[in-house]
This record gives structure tokens, C-alpha cells and sequence, in this order.
């Protein structure tokens, strides 16, 4: 992991406009989610792309909640999203998270990090399927929010996540 | 005060409100908010994007017929799928669920979608084969879609009406509080105008109120000046430029004890304001005045009247004095008192001149009317012995008048001894009456008495007083009264202490206007020069002082022509005889005391031990001052009765011996004396004797005397009014009386003999003759003790009373010659 990391340092550092496959993975295992990250100075920035091996690899996170989506309480299963974005050194900003069917939200990193926004991979153990608004969502844990909060963070929640650009206002 | 309160309560009311319209604003604001209800956008949304995905997978499908991008119209049929799964599995879209063609226009959906699924799951070609019977159950789709919408769309509405009524309720709240806050505000602006109206009148009313008080500070006439803390004056009115002399100009801002405090007065003033600055009080802090001097700016001192009031306004206090020019007051009170003291000194003087004068009046008089007497017996002619009558009678009523005005001095100065006792009041009434009755027949007057005396006679009182009073009451119903009725009424009301007494005769009467005056001093009713009546206008005087001083009351009703009728009452507490002791001890046993007689006097002397003897004491005997004093110190007593004038050392001398060397403390010293003037027993007691008895001393009033002074009970035996020789002889027993009574004739004869030849006294029988004017006093021969006192006091230029001490020695034998053995020699 660490070597990954380096890596990743030595490739931004580079400047080189780079397609980065964020692991060692298994190259048949297909890329479930794309991250950009524009060059500040309109150079051609970092692309990193991540597998379900690669999300896993990271420390997972797991929470029951109520949800607007389903009857009942969820188990969600997924990484935070400061820990994906922290792989492409971004802790600050707006990202714009895209899905495959072309709905897309922005999120203000420093907000969802606080409220504990998570790439979940899988609902109630088993992997999400496109048909159960998979593979990748972001989700929150809903139920430690009151209600006004709540409505705002169900708004800010994206299904069929496939790809994460960072917005260029960043620093 | 309720206004306040008022104003209070309306300011946390409007606190309230506003507190209210605060908490609705935002219950506005919220469903303001609410309005564009996220849950009814995300369904709205969620149902176009039904309708858009519908769209694209059928596009998709009809682009996939030429074989190209069957995997993303896979995609799509499953983001489609994973949409309508939403609709039917999300808590969002419960309500939808429950519409009936909305459900089954889902379902429909769904079975279709279902359908599919193998197919989409299955091979490229086996896709593309289905596709034109995918194509055509994605129109009924389309059509089932636009149902949904159309649903979602109706359900908005919906909503959102819902929404509006709620906002226009809470709206409708909001305007209600907001109309109750503006009332209040009215309210709220209504109470302030008042309180602004009602400081506005009092502030009017308190213009006028200063207007006012500047008018009556203007007007006054008294000196009015404000002054500072420091004493500065501050503002100083007309009636203070006036009196002092300064201008304002000149007054104000200077220190007022600088400009009209006389210099020994500053001192006082300043110590007064600093002590009324720090402790709040003295000068004459607005009740009390002040009386001190002021200065002009003359440099003239005068006397003013001061009163001090601070007003204490905020921090600032400040003194207002009031000053008043009193010189013509104070002179005025001068004057009057000059002119009280005046009078008062006048009055004395003649008071005391009269007295004076009476006195001397007496003895001369007693002379001339002892001469005439003399005259009468020595044969004279008929008509010589009827102007020697008519001398006789005048001197008698000439010295009667003097009596009387010795008697008012004596009443006046209220020096002598009240002597209550035990008596029968019917007795003593009738007694009176009937010594009157020859009087009354000389007028050709009839007398009567009548008493209504309830119960038993006795009762305690001063019966030497009232007597008196009867006496003059009835001797002057006589004297005023010819051929006329006097009647004397004595009645007891019933079960009270208050006996009245009534004297009224059927007399010429007297006017309503002069009844007032009858009871002063020297009225005589008539003034002219042809009085009928002699008197010295005394007897009516001296009867309502001796009443008076008796605690009684004595009132008079006459009518002109008619009579007159005086009454008065007095309070004589009935007694029963047995039960006659003041001091109500009960007890009849005489215990027994030891007492000295001090007396130069042997007959006096004699007499006295032998009365207290008799009532069982134990006597002892010293014959003169000196004697006294030496018993005194080698014996105690209980009691003294001394002597006043003894030759050699006298009763004051010896009394200040004992007095001073203390050697009789406690016992009580009574003076005896012959003198009955009131100076006399005020010079006695001023001497410090404990009382004074006048000679001749009863039994009755050596008991009480001794009973009061001894504290001790006796009984107080009514002794009979005996004459003072039966008294004497009564006392020493006849056999011892009758030596005694021959010693004294034969010592008088003697002297009498002495005189009569030489026409010349001695200093040895000027001695003789005190002691035989005491001897004569015990006795009760008036004129013969006056005759010795005349004696003793003669010097060498004065002629002796030969004649009138033959006179009262003739008129003694009458008296004593009962009492004697033998002839006197």
C-alpha cells in the first residue's frame, strides 16, 4: 500500500498525464469507479481507476440505517470517500460525483467527511447490482442525523457511482 | 403608581408578543421552506426520470436493431429496472403504491421489465431477436409511464395545496398576533401620552406653586433668607432688606453670620449649622423658635426670632431662615413685666403695712379701752359715763375690725395648723346658735335652727373653723336683719361626707350686680358716708377663705327686699365615737412615751407634765434653753415640746444646739408659743421645729400631736371645750391648781404693787413679767398677758400700763377667783 501511495506521490509529482490503475490488481477485474484529478495549471491532471479488489483493499466501514429508498433498515458496507480521495491526495473541494445513468451531485469534501459519507459496495452483505443501484453508492449514515440534516445528506446521496472528478476550485 | 404598574405589565405583555411573533415568523419561515417540499420534488423527479430512462431504453432499442450497443442498452434496461424497483419498494412512494390505477400501471411495468429479464440476461442474439417485441412492450410502458407521471403530478398538486392552506392558517396566526402587538403598542403609546399629560399638569401646577411661594416670600414681612452649606447667602427677600438694610445686590453670595449675626452670636450659629448639617438636628429645626440677636447693616444690634427649615434637594441642601424683628415685642414684654412687678410689690407693701399697722393699732387700743373701763368704775357723771360708753363701744368695734384684718393676713398666708378632731356637729350647731339668741333679740330678730343630721352626730372636721364661719354668717344676717327671721339649716345628704349649711335671713337682700363682690376683700355694700352699718367689708372675705381652705364651696341668693341666703358645704366624714382615733388603729392602750417639756414657765410648765401624765407618758422637765439641751443629751426621748421665749438661751437657740451637735437625731422638737401672728409661726418653723402649738395647748391637740409624731395610737377623748382655767385645774388636780393659782396672784399683786409705787420697772421684774404672761397665756387671761408683755418690753421712756394691768388684773379676779382659797392678797 505504501508503495502505492509513493507511487501515486512520484506520478503526481511527474506531471505526467497518467492513466494510473490504483493497484496490482488482476487487469480482467473490471474498473468500477474513475477518479480525475484536473492539473490546476491546464496540464492533463491524474486519472486513477479503482476495482472492486482495490476498494476492498481499503479499511471498510459498516452501518445499519434507515433509508427514504427502502422499507426498513440497511446494512451498508462500503470505504469512507476521504479515504478513496485521500488516494488522489484530496481532502478539501468539490468533487462532482457522476452515475451511469448521467445523474451527478456535487459534494463539498470537508462536509461529507464530516458526515461520514461512504463508498458502500455492498447492502445487507451481498454486492449491489446495477438493478439494486449498485455496484457503487454513496451513502450515509442517515439514522445519526436529525431530521433537516438528514433530508439535506438523502439529497446529496448518488446511486450507480462510476465516476468522482475533482472540481478545479481547489487549492 | 398603577400607572407604572400598568405600564410595567404592558411592557412584558408587548415583550411577550414579541416573543410570539418571533416564534410564528419562523414557524412561517419553515413551512416556507417546506413549500417546495423536498419529499414531493424527489418524487416529482423520481417519476420524470421514469418517464426520461423509458424514453432512452426505447431509443436504445431502436438503435440496437442495427446490432450496435446492445451493452449499453443493457445498462439502461437495468438502471431502468433498479428505478421502477424504487417506486416500488421506496417508503417515498407508499401513498402511489396504494392508488390502485397507479399500482397497476407499476405493476404492469414490472411484469414486463420481468419478463424481459432473462432475455436482456441471455446471449447478444437472443436479444436481438426479442427486439422488435421489446420495442413494442416498451409503447404500452410508455403508456403506463405517463400514467405515473400524470399521478405524480396530481399528487403534487395535491400536496401543495395542502401546503398553501397550512401557510395561509399559520399566516392568518401571524396577523392576529401582529394586530394584538400594534394594539398594544397603542396602548402601550396612550399610557406614555398620559403620563407625558399628567407630568405636564403637575409641572404647570408646580410653576404656580412657585409662583406662589416667591409671591408669599415677597410679601412677607418677615425676613426671609436662603442660604447655602456653606452659609452663603442666596437669595434674601424684600421684608430682610428692609430689616437689615442691605440691598440684594449687596447680600447675596456674602456669609450670612459675616452680615447680620452679631459677633458674639457667630460662634453659636456656626457650631448650630455644622451640627444641623452632620446630625440633622438642633437650631430650631422647623418647630421650635429661636430667640437671638441680630445686626443691621447700621451696625444696631436687635432681638429677632429665628426658625430654621432645611430643604434637602438632591445632593444640595439648603437653609431657610425665617427672622423676625421682635424689639417692639421684646420691649413691650419688658414694660408689662416692669409694670406686673410693680404692682405686685405695691401690693405686698400695703398687705404688709396693713398688717403692721393693725398690729400696732391693737395694743394701744387695748389701752385706751382698758382706760375706759377704768373711767366707768371711778363714778362719773351720768352723762360723762354715757360718752364713756359710746368710747367704749367704738374701741370695741374699732379693735374687732383690726382682728379681723389680722385674721385675713393669718387666712392669707395660710400658716396655721389646720386642727381637725372629733365632734358632735349638732352640738356644736346648737351650741352656737344658742349663745346667738341674745343678739338676735336685741335686733328684735327670731333665730331658728333646723337640723336634718341622719344618723350619729359625729364626724371629723375643723371645728374651730367652721364655728367661725357660722358665726360671721349669722352675725351678719343679724346686723343686716331688724324684726326679722334668721334661719340656720344644717343637712347631711344622705350616706355622703358633704354637710350643707344654710344661714338666711329676711334682710334687706342684696342686688344681682353686687352679689359677685361681696366675698372680696373690704366691700361694703354701702359706700355712702351715712353707713348704718360699720364693718370693714372683711367678714365675708374671710368667711369663703376659711371655707375654702376647708376644701368647701360657699355660694349666696338674695333678692332685694326679700333676704339673702348664703350656703356653704363642706366635707365632714361622719366617725363613729368609739372609733375616734385618726389613725384607726383600734387600739385604746396608751403606750407609753418619754417626753420633755422644756418651759421657764412653772405654771406652764406644771400644767403640761401633769396633761401628758394624764395621758399616761412619762414626763420629764427642763426649766429653761440651757437645761434642755444638757436633758436632751443625757437622755433619749421620744418627743420634745419646748419653749420659744425663754430667757437666756430660747427655744431656737437651744434647738440649733441640738440640732447641730445631734443629739436628738430623729426625735421630733414641737415649738410652744403665746406669739399667734403668722410671721411668728414662720419664723418657728423656718427655725426647723417640727410644728408649732400655740398656748393654750388642749389635751386634745397634745394627744394628736403626739400621736402623729410618735406614731403611736390613742385614743382621742373628746375633751369638753372647758375654759382654759377648768382645763388647768382639771389637769393638776384643785388642791395643787389652787397653790399654784395663789403663788401666781400673789406674784402679779406684787409686781402690780412694785410698779404702782417706783412708776419704774427693773430688769429683774421685766423677767418676772415674761414669766407671768406665759403663766397668764396658760390660763386664758388675754389682758393680763398683754399688759406683761408690755411690761417686759418697756424701756425707760415708755409709760407702763398701770391702768389697763389694774383693769385686767380686776377682771382676772373674776375669772380666777372661783379657783382660790381665800382672798387673793
Amino acid at each position: 500500500m505504501t508503495v502505492f501511495v509513493l507511487l501515486l506521490r512520484v506520478m503526481v509529482f511527474a506531471m505526467t498525464p497518467a492513466i494510473v490503475f490504483a493497484g496490482t490488481s488482476n487487469l480482467e477485474t473490471p474498473v468500477l469507479l474513475v477518479v480525475e484529478v484536473p492539473d490546476q495549471d491546464g496540464g492533463d491532471g491524474l486519472i486513477a481507476q479503482f476495482t472492486m479488489d482495490d476498494l476492498q483493499a481499503l479499511p471498510a466501514v459498516s452501518f445499519e440505517t434507515e433509508t427514504i429508498w427502502f422499507t426498513g433498515s440497511q446494512r451498508f458496507t462500503g470505504v469512507p470517500l476521504a479515504a478513496v480521495m485521500q488516494q488522489v491526495g484530496i481532502t478539501e473541494g468539490t468533487i462532482e460525483a457522476s452515475g451511469s445513468d448521467d445523474f451527478s451531485i456535487e459534494l463539498h469534501m470537508p462536509t461529507a467527511t464530516a458526515a461520514g459519507a461512504i463508498i458502500a459496495y455492498q447492502r445487507n452483505g451481498s454486492p449491489m447490482s446495477v438493478r439494486k443501484k449498485g455496484p457503487l453508492r454513496v451513502v450515509y449514515p442517515f439514522d445519526d442525523f436529525p431530521p433537516l440534516k438528514r433530508d439535506l445528506l438523502f439529497d446529496n446521496t448518488i446511486w450507480h457511482l462510476v465516476r468522482i472528478v475533482v472540481k478545479s476550485d481547489i487549492k | 403608581m398603577s400607572t407604572r404598574l400598568a405600564l410595567s405589565l404592558t411592557i412584558v405583555f408587548l415583550g411577550a408578543l414579541g416573543v410570539l411573533t418571533a416564534f410564528l415568523g419562523r414557524v412561517v419561515l419553515n413551512e416556507l421552506d417546506n413549500i417546495g417540499a423536498i419529499a414531493t420534488e424527489r418524487l416529482t423527479w423520481n417519476l420524470s426520470q421514469v418517464q426520461v430512462e423509458h424514453l432512452q431504453l426505447k431509443e436504445l432499442a431502436h438503435l440496437a436493431e442495427d446490432g450496435e450497443g446492445l451493452h449499453v442498452l443493457r445498462l439502461k434496461f437495468n438502471i431502468f429496472y433498479s428505478r421502477v424497483a424504487t417506486l416500488r419498494e421506496s417508503p417515498m412512494f407508499a401513498e402511489l403504491r396504494s392508488d390502485t390505477e397507479a399500482s397497476e400501471a407499476l405493476d404492469r411495468i414490472q411484469a414486463r421489465l420481468d419478463h424481459f429479464l432473462p432475455i436482456v440476461d441471455g446471449s447478444d442474439r437472443g436479444l436481438l431477436y426479442s427486439l422488435p417485441g421489446f420495442i413494442l412492450e416498451l409503447q404500452d410502458n410508455g403508456h403506463d409511464t405517463r400514467k405515473l407521471v400524470r399521478y405524480g403530478l396530481l399528487a403534487e398538486e395535491h400536496a401543495s395545496a395542502v401546503k398553501k392552506r397550512h401557510l395561509s392558517l399559520t399566516l392568518k396566526r401571524l396577523a392576529w398576533v401582529l394586530l394584538v402587538l400594534v394594539m398594544a403598542l397603542g396602548l402601550t403609546a396612550l399610557m406614555i401620552w398620559r403620563l407625558f399629560h399628567r407630568s405636564q399638569m403637575l409641572s404647570a401646577a408646580n410653576s404656580i406653586t412657585t409662583a406662589r411661594m416667591r409671591a408669599i416670600v415677597t410679601s412677607s414681612l418677615d425676613a426671609i433668607l436662603m442660604v447655602d452649606v456653606r452659609g452663603r447667602i442666596m437669595s434674601i427677600n424684600e421684608a430682610a432688606q428692609t430689616i437689615f438694610g442691605y440691598t440684594g445686590q449687596e447680600a447675596l453670595g456674602r456669609r450670612m453670620v459675616d452680615l447680620i449675626v452679631p459677633d458674639n452670636w457667630q460662634r453659636f450659629m456656626m457650631d448650630n449649622m455644622t451640627n444641623f448639617i452632620t446630625a440633622g438636628e438642633g437650631m430650631s429645626d422647623g418647630q421650635g423658635r429661636l430667640q437671638m440677636k441680630a445686626k443691621r447693616k447700621s451696625g444696631e444690634i436687635f432681638p429677632v426670632e429665628l426658625s430654621v427649615s432645611a430643604s434637602q434637594a438632591g445632593e444640595d441642601m439648603v437653609f431657610v431662615f425665617f427672622l423676625r424683628d421682635i424689639t417692639a415685642r421684646v420691649e413691650g414684654e419688658a414694660a408689662l413685666r416692669r409694670a406686673r412687678d410693680d404692682a405686685l410689690a405695691g401690693e405686698r407693701a400695703k398687705a404688709n403695712l396693713l398688717t403692721v399697722l393693725s398690729h400696732e393699732i391693737r395694743t394701744p387700743l387695748n389701752g385706751i379701752l382698758g382706760s375706759i373701763e377704768l373711767l366707768e368704775t371711778t363714778g362719773m357723771l351720768a352723762e360723762e359715763q354715757r360718752y364713756l360708753r359710746a368710747m367704749r363701744i367704738s374701741g370695741e368695734l374699732l379693735l374687732h375690725h383690726v382682728n379681723e384684718v389680722l385674721e385675713m393676713s393669718r387666712l392669707e398666708a395660710g400658716t396655721t395648723p389646720e386642727q381637725y378632731k372629733v365632734f358632735d356637729l349638732l352640738q356644736m350647731v346648737q351650741g352656737l346658735v344658742d349663745g346667738q339668741q341674745a343678739n338676735a333679740q336685741a335686733h328684735d330678730n327670731q333665730l331658728r335652727l333646723r337640723c336634718r343630721l341622719p344618723g350619729q352626730p359625729f364626724c371629723l372636721g375643723n371645728v374651730a373653723r367652721i364655728q367661725q364661719a357660722l358665726l360671721n354668717l349669722i352675725g351678719n344676717a343679724l346686723k343686716f336683719t331688724e324684726g326679722g327671721e334668721i334661719s340656720v339649716e344644717v343637712e347631711r345628704h344622705s350616706d355622703s361626707d358633704t354637710v350643707e349649711f344654710r344661714v338666711s335671713d329676711t334682710g334687706p337682700g342684696m342686688a344681682d350686680t353686687d352679689l359677685d363682690r361681696i366675698f372680696e376683700d373690704f366691700v361694703t355694700l354701702d359706700s355712702s358716708y351715712s353707713r348704718q352699718r360699720e364693718g370693714t367689708g372683711l367678714g365675708l372675705a374671710i368667711t369663703q377663705r376659711i371655707v375654702e381652705n376647708m376644701g368647701g364651696t360657699i355660694s349666696v341668693e338674695s333678692e332685694l327686699g326679700e333676704g339673702s341666703l348664703f350656703t356653704f358645704s363642706l366635707s365632714l366624714p361622719l366617725v363613729s365615737k368609739r372609733q375616734t382615733s385618726p389613725s384607726k388603729k383600734g387600739v385604746d392602750t396608751v403606750i407609753p412615751k418619754r417626753i420633755l417639756v422644756v418651759e421657764d414657765n412653772d405654771i406652764n410648765r406644771m400644767l403640761l407634765e401633769k396633761m401628758l401624765q394624764r395621758q399616761g407618758h412619762s414626763v420629764d422637765s427642763a426649766i429653761g434653753g440651757a437645761e434642755g439641751v444638757q436633758a436632751v443629751a443625757e437622755n433619749r426621748y421620744d418627743m420634745v415640746l419646748m419653749d420659744i421665749s425663754m430667757p437666756g438661751v430660747d427655744g431656737i437657740e437651744a434647738l440649733s444646739q441640738i440640732r447641730s451637735r445631734k443629739l436628738a437625731e430623729g426625735v421630733e422638737i414641737v415649738a410652744l408659743t403665746a406669739h399667734a401672728a403668722g410671721d411668728d409661726h414662720e419664723r418657728i418653723m423656718g427655725a426647723g421645729f417640727t410644728e408649732v402649738l400655740t398656748k393654750p395647748v388642749t389635751q386634745a391637740e397634745l394627744a394628736k400631736v403626739i400621736d402623729r409624731y410618735t406614731h403611736i395610737a390613742k385614743p382621742l377623748e373628746d375633751v369638753p371645750g372647758d375654759s382654759d382655767i377648768q382645763q388647768f385645774v382639771a389637769a393638776l388636780g384643785e388642791e395643787r391648781a389652787r397653790g399654784y393659782l395663789n403663788d401666781f396672784c400673789q406674784d402679779v399683786a406684787r409686781l402690780q404693787h412694785a410698779l404702782d409705787t417706783t412708776g419704774r420697772v427693773t430688769g429683774a421684774q421685766q423677767g418676772e413679767a415674761h414669766r407671768l404672761a406665759g403663766s397668764a397665756a396658760v390660763l386664758g387671761l388675754a389682758a393680763l398677758r398683754i399688759c406683761m408683755l408690755e411690761i417686759e418690753a418697756a424701756t425707760p421712756d415708755t409709760p407702763l400700763p398701770i391702768e389697763p394691768l389694774a383693769k385686767a388684773w380686776s377682771e382676772a379676779g373674776v375669772i380666777l377667783g372661783p379657783h382660790l382659797e381665800g382672798d387673793r392678797a
